[in-house]
């Protein structure tokens, strides 16, 4: 018998917030035999012609499930509708991308149809006929090897979990749509809207080099450092993690990461970082990257081009006098 | 209104954390440091901000684990929490979200709570299903990643602001009784303040104990943890810290970046 996959996306004003076609590959890989059918859940507001489309692009059977306040993302209402949907086609797995809201939607989901729940999955292997999920912990300074003891397996598999040109092709021919309206259907969650609030402030994305603080700066005087250190550079621009800005040396808007910018700079200088996974998503397709940190384990050398076991408030004051004694 | 916290206890985990001998979780000692999950340190000082302006309010503050996790209640306590809650669950090791959330939603249904907030996720298995898995288990909404809240107590609506990717932010109107989980920098946590330390060290902690269920509520196993595989790209500096420093302006100097 042909095992289930079940794909769900997630739209903003009937846009997609995250691509599915990567997703879709890694859905795939899970079943080494390839014998399987897909469906892709989408829901919205008024999404059936985005179905349509990724239908026709992908040759996956899609699902538009509209109600109003799917307008924005609503984990709560999908988590409400979703069971007797996925009840019906019993999937061995249901793969969503990883962000806070779908983890809301895997966790209730798991609760409502009893399934084991997996979030944040960065990779797998098969072991013994049986996927073994990688994912992080610890703020990313270990990895966990999970495997699942029954099916539907709920996953949110972090973006770049498998590279484009793993993902299989798919046979031609248009997947099925369907448009299921849920309008009466009430909930106690009803989204509003979604507004911007980083500030349009370019200095980041304009930079050749970001000197980038972590928490291994210890207290905001030593922030002098990191702008010291900057000034070396002819076109460099200072930022920080999100700890940094949650303790206010720094504003939000110099946040690299998940929930702040994104940034391609030619040189990231990472200072006392340790790298968590909602830090280099911000950064880690950076031309080059200098990890500085005191910690030999810290994950964030796992995505660095060259990396310096010291501590910052020692090593960068002696970089910055070697630089002023070589332009001397 | 009454308010429910949950609060977990972590490994410090910017000391060394040793991997126990079977692979499966992290080696406990008697030297071992633990503290309050930060995120969790924010959902606290939100619930207490919130009594701050709602008087009738009451917060509890509930931890699931062994006896150890008695120190962070105490400090949720001493921080000005009126009433701690200990869920006594002894199996060492990993305990995953699915048991964790079942254990604190037996609990708080028979308590009726308005609110329960919690911290986005915890800094040891960073999941973020405890919070929506309790609410689940309790048929009432949640809003995750919560950066700003005002409650509207006599129609029972919460406006929440939850955090997204890229600096976006959903407005969501959410019905009482909710939980919440609350993103880290909504506020500036506390101190705990002398009087209430003393409070807290003579404040009868309610016990409950956990379940020992035959078949655990989970569907998955932990197999190991390990550190992560450095990736290949990377060449390590080596050499003293003036060397190191003039390596790096080197490698900065032939890519033109330096003035």
């Amino acid at each position: 018998m042909n095992r289930q996959i079940i794909f769900i996306t997630e739209t903003i004003q009937n846009q997609m917030t995250q691509p599915v076609k990567e997703l879709i590959g890694f859905g795939a890989s899970l079943i080494p035999d390839h014998e399987y059918q897909s469906l892709l859940i989408v829901p919205g507001q008024d999404v059936a012609e985005l179905a349509k489309q990724i239908s026709s692009e992908t040759g996956i059977h899609t699902l538009a499930i509209e109600h109003e306040d799917f307008k924005f993302p609503n984990p709560h209402l999908l988590g409400k509708i979703l069971p007797t949907v996925i009840q019906k086609s019993m999937p061995s797995y249901i793969c969503m991308n990883h962000n806070v809201r779908n983890c809301h939607l895997a966790a209730t989901l798991a609760i409502r149809i009893n399934a084991a729940c997996i979030t944040g999955v960065e990779s797998f292997e098969i072991q013994n006929g049986y996927p073994v999920f990688t994912r992080m912990m610890f703020n990313g300074k270990l990895a966990a090897k999970t495997a699942c003891k029954t099916e539907p397996i709920i996953l949110t598999v972090i973006p770049g979990a498998l590279s484009d040109s793993l993902i299989p092709n798919r046979k031609n021919g248009k997947g099925t749509i369907h448009v299921m309206k849920t309008d009466d259907l009430r909930s106690g969650y009803h989204p509003q809207k979604v507004y911007e609030t980083i500030a349009k402030d370019n200095r980041l994305e304009e930079a050749d080099v970001i000197v980038s603080a972590g928490m291994g700066i210890e207290k905001e005087e030593n922030m002098e450092l990191i702008r010291k250190t900057a000034s070396i550079f002819t076109n460099a621009a200072i930022a920080g993690s999100r700890i940094v800005c949650d303790h206010g040396w720094l504003p939000y808007g110099c946040q690299v990461g998940e929930t702040g910018k994104q940034v391609t700079p030619k040189l990231y200088v990472a200072c006392g970082i340790s790298g968590t996974i909602q830090h280099t998503a911000g950064m880690k397709k950076s031309n080059c990257i200098v990890a500085i940190n005191k910690d030999p384990n810290a994950p964030i050398f796992s995505i660095a081009d060259y990396g310096v076991v010291e501590d910052l408030k020692t090593f960068l004051p002696i970089l910055i006098a070697k630089h002023d004694e070589q332009k001397n | 209104m009454k308010i429910l916290v949950c609060i977990k206890q972590v490994f410090c985990s910017e000391n060394e954390l040793k991997i126990r001998p079977d692979g499966k979780w992290i080696q406990e000692t008697d030297s071992t440091d633990f503290r309050m999950n930060r995120f969790d340190e924010y959902a606290l000082e939100e619930a207490l901000l919130i009594k701050e302006t709602h008087t009738d309010a009451t917060v509890d503050v509930i931890s699931v684990g062994p006896e150890r996790v008695k120190e962070v209640i105490k400090r949720g306590l001493s921080k000005g929490a009126d009433n701690g809650i200990h869920i006594c669950y002894h199996q060492s090791g990993y305990c995953p979200p699915q048991a964790v959330s079942r254990m604190i939603a037996d609990y708080a249904e028979s308590q009726s709570y308005n609110l329960i907030l919690t911290g986005v996720m915890a800094e040891d298995d960073m999941q973020c299903l405890v919070g929506p898995m309790t609410a689940g288990l309790l048929s009432i909404p949640c809003a995750v990643s919560v950066i700003k809240e005002k409650i509207d107590i006599k129609n029972k609506i919460i406006t929440v602001h939850c955090e997204m990717e890229n600096g976006k932010v959903e407005e969501v109107l959410i019905s009482m009784p909710a939980v919440l989980t609350i993103q880290t920098g909504i506020n500036r946590p506390r101190y705990p303040s002398l009087s209430n330390i003393l409070r807290a060290n003579s404040k009868e902690l309610t016990v409950v104990d956990g379940f020992f269920p035959e078949e655990p509520p989970d569907h998955h196993e932990l197999l190991s943890i390990g550190y992560p595989v450095t990736s290949s790209r990377i060449s390590m500096l080596e050499g003293s810290a003036e060397e190191k420093a003039l390596q790096l302006l080197s490698i900065f100097h032939k890519k033109s970046l330096l003035k």
